[in-house]
């Protein structure tokens, strides 16, 4: 009897966390009763769009921009979270595509681990559409990605820049990287290349996989190991903010002594730009990304040519942004 | 029969200074005082966090969720401290802190589930309540600047932390050693069957052995958060494990009863060191990891084993 | 008496809430009973499900194995690198080996050390994983021949492979544990170590076997699930233990061992498995996902204390 008592409880439990679960979050989702059935009457048909991680701003900016286009279109928004995951990626993508989706926007989380979900797409006749991150190996319909590399080269560009006319700084750099198998990680290539090439020397290399307490003690040791180290580009602003956190509490001035350089425009990396502790970041245009997708699937809808910048693997770029002290206001709240 | 237990505190020191000798010698970088103050202040996260997993693995529990918890705090921390000052959001984390091992405490007791099995649970729910209330995204406290007090602060000229760090294992010592509640930690470890029948009330001293982990956590959080200036819903994945690590490889037995808070502290040095002197040498983080991993399971096999002779007389412990 | 009575609740138990929940389930939302997806509730079940029958073994010696996620990202990563330079099968036989390895690692220090198997795995859990990280040097490993994505991914008269292969497993797990002299140590260890040294079995190694299997059987989701994503991570399968653990709990098995059911465990993983599906139908905030099958553990490790109260009642210790 007790056992059927808590197995009667657990499914109370179980309808009433579903029903809160979808009704709790704070409007990314889109809230259902259980009533309501999945067919689309006034709607134009479905866009879900499949993300990497929710709990990265960068991305939650990206979902807000395809969720508003896509529900400004007309079209029925559904999101999935991958949380860093690639079963979980491949999980909720088939269950979306299994829902009678019209696109399938994707930001994987694992690139590679993603050719069963395009082909379970295409057989639905499905476009995918992937933003942000994609690789050689899928047939996707498009790929909407910024430059990494490229974006990498402007950070270092900009400090090449800054610091040229310092002689007296020595030419040590180091730089704070995340996860290698990450779509980011290509980003110090960029940089690497251009401080080299100024005659830079990279005296140290450290992973900390994008947590900003690693990057902390990441940048600590960095300056016990190289006391003389001037430049550190962060794979991201987190990580540059705890390392410039780090630079301040050792009794050194970030900006000064050492310049640091970030990725991504996170929020909360303008204060500190704006102060000159952390020199510049790269701003992705997550939004415009986002919005870009559901554009780019309008096209294809009605067949009209879509605009490759690189024909052969159909990838359309996304534009890129220094963000530094000269035009750090125009982005603050 | 006197066993050669290779946490014996002294060994463990030896162990500390012949590790530091060795990397200093490859990288000399390490000897500064810029390197060995930050080694301490490092060491200072995990140490106070090992005091209070020390108490409760002394009371044969233990506390897989104190990541969590640490990621819990500091959104707390973050959001609390921004709406309404440093002291406030303090006081609410303490406050977070020790519901959190009270649930967990509750759970052991009255629910009679195992302290791994519940504490493998409360890691995933806590956590998922960590990020939700963050809105999964960092928490910047770039204006706080009066929590920095609490990494890069000074008294009298030795950073804060470790005068944190020092002040919480004095404490820890003497409630450990002369303090009824002490005592009573280490009855309900040692045996707990015999604890309840004499009397003592096992359940609440249970539930103080998790509340012992989360305040000790409280601790570590406010000088990580006063570090990287932000309160994040994914931090300390690792701590756990780092944690523990510590407290066996400072030799506190397992089955309990017989807590070792010097030796928790020697082992935290040690393993903060070498994971410096990893760093300093550029070796990459996943070495590390595989270094702790090791040390822990020798640590565990050297120290708590009970059959260290497989071919020979068994020196049998009973439980 | 009255304990045979408890076992056939606990086999009603977990296959009643299957079936409740499959109705509600399928007539109120047409998402859910589409083909397709119920399909993909098979397949999805089968990859933790083939390691929960090894943990079900575990669980019923009275041990854990938390490691069991980390062994599948390196056999993953390791066959993965092994697929690409030589002959499939072989690769196979391979990561088998490597996971058979793997598991007498982490038996012999439980087993022949007398360690808590808690804490030994959750050591192992970090080194395994490191070594991953190591091997790859963090990279994604890749995959993709046509015939190896099929095991994954495919069908054979309409069912999902995966789940073909995790019902014969259990199947014969299932035989095994019932029938076999092998199968009665293992359940009777779970009873009482201490009866069955008395009678002659030699515990030891039955308990370091039994890690063995463990991983045998997470070698065989290893390859499954790489072959799902044609490629595998080192950082793959992050809280996979968690999943395998819930699975068998779920299935009724008690955590202080004696007792258990490879049929219950394999209701148990569809079970799980419908109700993620069913809460990514709803779109149910991921965190709180993860809350919510952090509580139906819980439940399932309460409803474990309660039945052994029944236990206790019926049999004197």
């Amino acid at each position: 009897m007790k056992l059927k008592k808590m197995a009667a409880i657990m499914m109370a439990v179980f309808v009433v966390g579903c029903l809160t679960g979808c009704n709790s979050d704070e409007g990314t989702n889109e809230s259902k009763t259980t009533k309501e059935q999945t067919t689309d009457t006034q709607e134009k048909g479905t866009i879900a769009y499949s993300c990497y991680d929710l709990s990265y701003e960068y991305y939650i900016t990206l979902a807000q921009g395809v969720r508003e286009t896509a529900e400004a279109a007309g079209y029925k928004y559904l999101e999935h979270d991958e949380q860093s995951d690639e079963a979980t990626m491949i999980s909720g993508c088939m269950d979306l595509i299994n829902q009678g989706i019209d696109a399938l926007i994707l930001t994987a989380y694992k690139p590679e681990a993603a050719t069963a979900i395009v082909e379970a797409a295409h057989e639905k006749e499905i476009p995918v559409i992937m933003v942000d991150f994609g690789s050689d190996e899928l047939d996707y319909d498009i790929l909407i990605e910024s430059d990494n590399v490229e974006g990498g080269k402007m950070a270092a560009e900009y400090a090449m820049e800054l610091l040229k006319d310092n002689d007296s700084t020595e030419q040590k750099a180091a730089i704070i990287t995340n996860d290698p198998s990450a779509g980011s990680y290509v980003r110090r290539d960029g940089f690497y290349d251009v401080v080299t090439d100024e005659g830079y020397e990279v005296v140290s290399e450290l992973n900390a996989n994008s947590n900003p307490d690693e990057a902390y003690s990441c940048m600590q040791n960095i300056l016990a190991s190289n006391p003389d180290v001037t430049l550190v580009f962060c794979l991201n602003d987190s990580m540059a903010i705890a390392a410039s956190q780090a630079v301040a509490d050792a009794g050194l001035e970030p900006g000064k002594d050492v310049t640091i350089l970030g990725f991504n425009a996170d929020e909360a990396v303008f204060e500190p730009i704006k102060s000159g502790e952390i020199a510049c970041t790269i701003m992705q245009k997550p939004y415009e990304m986002g919005k870009m997708g559901v554009e780019i699937f309008e096209k294809l809808q009605s067949g009209d040519v879509i605009a490759y910048d690189d024909e052969e693997n159909r990838i359309i770029w996304a534009p890129l942004e220094v963000i530094s002290k000269e035009n750090v206001e125009k982005y603050m709240k | 029969m006197k066993r050669f237990r290779f946490s014996d505190t002294a060994g463990l020191f030896g162990a500390i200074i012949l590790v530091f000798i060795i990397f200093s010698c490859l990288q000399p970088n390490m000897l500064t005082l810029f390197n060995i103050k930050n080694i301490f202040v490092q060491v200072s996260i995990t140490a106070i966090a090992a005091a209070g997993m020390t108490f409760a693995m002394t009371a044969g529990v233990f506390d897989l969720s104190i990541g969590s918890i640490q990621a819990l705090l500091s959104v707390v921390i973050a959001r609390i401290g921004l709406q309404f000052g440093l002291a406030a959001g303090i006081t609410a984390a303490f406050a977070v802190a020790v519901f959190c091992g009270i649930i967990n405490g509750v759970i052991v007791v009255n629910l009679k589930i195992q302290a791994f099995a519940a504490t493998l649970v409360t890691m995933i729910v806590i956590r998922g309540i960590a990020i939700l209330l963050a809105h999964g995204k960092e928490i910047p406290i770039y204006n706080m600047n009066s929590i920095k007090f609490f990494s890069s602060g000074t008294i009298l000229g030795i950073p804060v932390p470790i005068i944190i760090m020092i002040l919480v294992y004095a404490v820890s010592f003497i409630v450990y050693e002369y303090t009824e509640f002490g005592m009573y930690m280490r009855s309900v470890g040692s045996n707990l069957r015999a604890s309840t029948v004499s009397g003592i009330n096992t359940g609440k001293y249970l539930i103080f052995a998790f509340v012992c982990t989360a305040v000790g956590t409280v601790f570590s959080t406010v000088i990580m958060t006063s570090q990287i200036m932000f309160g994040k819903g994914t931090v300390g994945e690792d701590f756990a494990m780092d944690v523990i690590t510590t407290v066996v490889l400072g030799g506190t037995v397992l089955t309990g009863g017989k807590g070792n808070l010097f030796g928790t502290m020697a082992a935290s040095l040690l393993i903060a060191v070498i994971k410096n002197g990893l760093n300093i040498s550029g070796v990459n983080t996943y070495y590390q990891q595989l270094v702790i991993g090791i040390v822990f399971i020798a640590a565990l096999v050297l120290n708590n084993g009970k059959n260290l002779q497989i071919f020979g007389e068994k020196t049998e412990r009973r439980r | 008496m009255s304990e045979i009575k408890k076992i056939s609740w606990n086999k009603h138990m977990i296959l009643l809430l299957l079936l409740i929940f499959w109705t509600v389930m399928v007539t109120t939302n047409p998402a859910f009973r589409n083909a397709d997806n119920l399909m993909n509730i098979l397949r999805e079940s089968a990859f933790t499900g083939i390691t929960a029958i090894g943990m079900t073994y575990c669980i019923i010696m009275g041990d854990f194995d938390l490691s069991v996620g980390s062994m599948l990202a390196l056999m993953a990563v390791v066959g993965v690198k092994l697929l690409n330079i030589c002959n499939m099968w072989l690769a196979f036989l391979l990561i088998l080996i490597l996971g058979v390895i793997c598991g007498s690692l982490n038996g012999f220090i439980i087993a022949y050390l007398k360690i808590s198997a808690f804490i030994v795995t959750l050591g192992t859990f970090y080194i395994f994983r490191a070594v991953a990280y190591i091997i790859t040097d963090g990279k994604t490993v890749v995959y993709s021949d046509k015939f190896f994505m099929f095991l994954g991914n495919g069908t054979i008269m309409k069912m999902p492979v995966p789940f073909l292969v995790f019902v014969i497993l259990a199947v014969l797990a299932s035989i095994v544990l019932r029938h076999s002299v092998y199968g009665r140590s293992v359940m009777g260890m779970g009873n009482s170590v201490k009866a069955c040294e008395i009678s002659g079995i030699n515990t030891k190694f039955i308990k370091m076997s039994v890690f063995m299997l463990a991983g045998a059987f997470t070698a065989m989701s290893a390859i499954l699930s790489a072959s799902r994503q044609a490629s595998a991570g080192p950082g793959m399968a992050a809280n996979f233990h968690f999943d395998a653990i819930t699975m068998v709990v779920l299935g009724g098995t008690s955590l202080s061992g004696g007792a258990g059911s490879i049929f219950n465990t394999v209701i148990a993983a569809v079970f799980y498995t419908s109700m993620s599906n069913c809460m990514n139908l709803y779109h149910v905030d991921t965190q709180w996902q993860r809350i919510f099958m952090g509580l139906v553990l819980l439940c399932a490790f309460a409803m474990d204390f309660i039945k052994q109260i029944g236990r206790d009642v019926g049999i004197k210790n």
